[in-house]
């Protein structure tokens, strides 16, 4: 935790994966849509509807707030704790079906990237580097684990694994921004 | 509450379900409403553990606070369509969501605490309900992915309709309003059912207060006021879509129970009575090119009678066979059936739900056979409510459908019982060791802790 935010391109990838693992964010419902239409098509546009959604959210959050984040880190670690505190009761936007529009799919998958704040976290931390780089490392981690999820839990492991796997990622998610946040803030103060 | 795990209740997938362990309670509703007993309705708690001294009785209960609520059917909190994509498995199933059908309250109790004495925790009063959705009488309960879905039959005057869909929120169980954003034609209403995926609700129809709370009419009937159609509906867009009629003649169209595997795309649907010869039928309902239609599957005849009849039936010499309810075992190989007129439970198997096949039938009490207990107890009424084990190899039936049709069909009074059926590739034997005798109670719907055939909704296959 330390030594990932002074790797800028390290923490991004990490951010992706935490994302890519939550079965609320995008692989369940990739192996959900293909569960009840038996099209790969759909399934993979419904994936990439959800990858370029989430890289779209993450540009509209980070790059206006990449100036602010250099000069400011401080105000951004109050953010992030008190995002942290609020997304523990988690966001429920909509009850997906397989039969969606994909442009809505896509709408949806920018709210989540919006709102779950995770553009807030990364902003500070990767605004000394090249951004863009850091966003497409950040996406690109967070689909490959998404893809990896859904096809390991519908070829390999069944649904039922979700009893395991499915650990409240919300809660999860809470306590690392607040932790990344209280971070942040002490590193300002000293 | 929110937990950091899932509830290990819930289950993706109806396969996931039938591996639960077996049963140890059951919570079974109890009236005194009908009877002449000024007592307050009950729930009560029932040791189904064989490996436990109590096996077999009655070893808690919960009062209600009022006189005259009229206990019927009842659910869980939470269940298992909340692993559904983007729901959240982390809600406890620990409340039972108790609505009355007369005084149109909702219980919220407690059953984690102590499973053998739960509490009421929170009574929600029928003016703050009728207020918020305008809807009465409330009835059918089912856990969906964002809220607690409680079907009405009566409107805010709580006499006539439209009976609809309340929702309930997840966690504060405040009434948040009416589900329906366009309801069409749509004005009986009685119990509902989904397929989450793709996104469909079916309802159907029994009739407005006004026609069943005194009693079963002949004057609604021959008005037409006995409902006899489907409703589909768009379940996201909340939406009435259009409706399937089952025929004029078909009568009462009440239990909606979809198969559990969510990739088939269809359920059944039973009918009271068929107007032109009394006989009740099963409806399999079904998506075929993007529509949903309905076919009849199975039809059951009245039987003649010189016997002494109850007097809605003196004038026919038939006792019908009034199917009042079914359920699906979570495999979705058996469909299980209450002739509450004759006094018989059925066992169909339904490999091909297209062709239902009898495999099975004890009689219990009834109209027609007047069979008792295997243990030599005296049967009254017939069976009625079902609920079958998530595992299928239990089910467990009571006795009265509703109070004043209790005392129609029933006049020499109805004693309310709770009896287990042990089931076997296509059989059924009655337990002689469980007989609960409820007394001048009534018993109506069981709902056993953990789950049963009709309390959760899958996502997964």
């Amino acid at each position: 935790m330390i030594d990932a935010p002074s790797n800028p391109y390290l923490f991004s990838a990490l951010l992706g994966v935490v994302h890519g693992v939550d079965p609320a964010r995008g692989w369940l419902f990739v192996a959900f849509t293909y569960v009840h239409t038996k099209s790969l098509y759909r399934s993979a546009l419904v994936f990439a509807a959800i990858g370029a959604a989430h890289a779209a959210s993450m540009a509209a959050v980070v790059l206006p707030l990449v100036q602010l984040a250099r000069d400011y880190s401080w105000l951004f670690g109050i953010a992030m704790v008190l995002l942290g505190l609020l997304s523990v009761r988690g966001i429920h936007l909509v009850t997906p079906s397989p039969n969606m529009g994909v442009l809505y799919v896509s709408a949806m998958a920018f709210a989540y990237g919006v709102l779950h704040g995770g553009g807030v976290a990364l902003a500070p931390i990767i605004c000394g580097v090249d951004v863009g780089a850091a966003l497409a490392v950040h996406v690109y981690a967070m689909t490959m684990t998404m893809l990896t999820m859904a096809i390991v839990v519908y070829r390999l492991l069944g649904f039922v694994a979700l009893r395991k796997i499915w650990l409240n990622y919300d809660l999860i998610w809470g306590a690392l921004l607040v932790g990344l946040g209280t971070y942040l803030l002490a590193a300002h103060a000293l | 509450m929110v937990k950091a795990r899932p509830d290990p209740t819930l289950y993706p997938s109806p396969r996931d379900a039938m591996r639960a362990p077996p049963e140890d309670l059951a919570y079974v509703a109890a009236l005194y409403v009908g009877t002449g007993v000024e007592k307050r309705d009950f729930i009560a708690v029932v040791d189904v553990d064989p490996k436990s001294d109590t096996y077999s009785r009655i070893v808690g209960t919960v009062e209600m606070p009022y006189i005259g609520d009229e206990l019927h059917h009842f659910g869980w909190n939470a269940c298992s369509s909340a692993y559904c994509p983007n729901a959240k498995p982390f809600l406890e199933r620990r409340y039972l969501v108790v609505p009355t059908l007369r005084s149109s309250r909702i219980y919220i109790i407690d059953t984690k605490e102590d499973p053998r004495n739960p509490r009421i925790v929170k009574t929600v009063e029928p003016e703050e309900v009728v207020a918020r959705s305008g809807y009465t009488k409330f009835h059918t309960v089912h856990c969906g992915p964002d809220a607690i879905y409680i079907s009405a039959l009566g409107g805010p005057d709580g006499v006539e309709g439209p009976g609809g869909i309340l929702v309930l929120d997840h966690d504060t169980f405040a009434p948040l309003g009416k589900w329906e954003l366009m309801r069409g034609p749509q004005y009986y209403a009685y119990d509902f059912w989904w397929n989450i995926p793709q996104g469909v609700l079916i309802s159907s129809e029994w009739t407005v207060p006004r026609c069943y709370e005194n009693g079963f009419s002949m004057e609604c009937l021959s008005r037409g006021e006995y409902g006899h159609r489907l409703h589909v509906w768009d379940l996201n867009k909340r939406r009435h879509m259009y409706s399937v009629d089952l025929g004029e003649e078909n009568r009462m169209v009440l239990e909606v129970r979809p198969l559990h595997d969510p990739t088939k795309l269809m359920g059944f649907v039973n009918v009271v009575v068929n107007v032109k010869d009394l006989s009740s039928s099963i409806w399999l309902w079904f998506q075929e090119d993007g529509k949903w239609r309905a076919e009849k599957v199975i039809e059951i005849g009245a039987q003649p009678s010189e016997g002494p009849l109850p007097p809605p039936l003196r004038d026919f010499k038939m006792v019908p066979p009034l199917v009042t309810d079914i359920d699906v075992s979570i495999d979705d190989r058996y469909l299980y059936v209450s002739l509450w007129g004759i006094g018989e439970l059925r066992q169909y198997d339904i490999s091909d739900p297209f062709r239902p096949r009898l495999a099975s039938t004890v009689k219990l009490g009834g109209i027609y056979h007047g069979a008792a207990h295997p243990s030599g107890a005296k049967l009254t009424g017939a069976p009625q409510m079902i609920s079958v084990s998530r595992d299928g190899k239990r089910v467990y039936v009571t006795n009265s459908l509703y109070s004043t049709w209790d005392n129609q069909f029933y006049p020499e009074g109805i004693r309310g019982w709770l009896v287990k059926v042990d089931v076997g590739d296509g059989t059924m034997t009655v337990d002689k060791n469980f007989f609960v005798d409820f007394g001048e109670a009534r018993a109506h719907q069981v709902r056993l802790r953990g789950g049963d055939a009709s309390t959760d909704s899958y996502c997964y296959p």
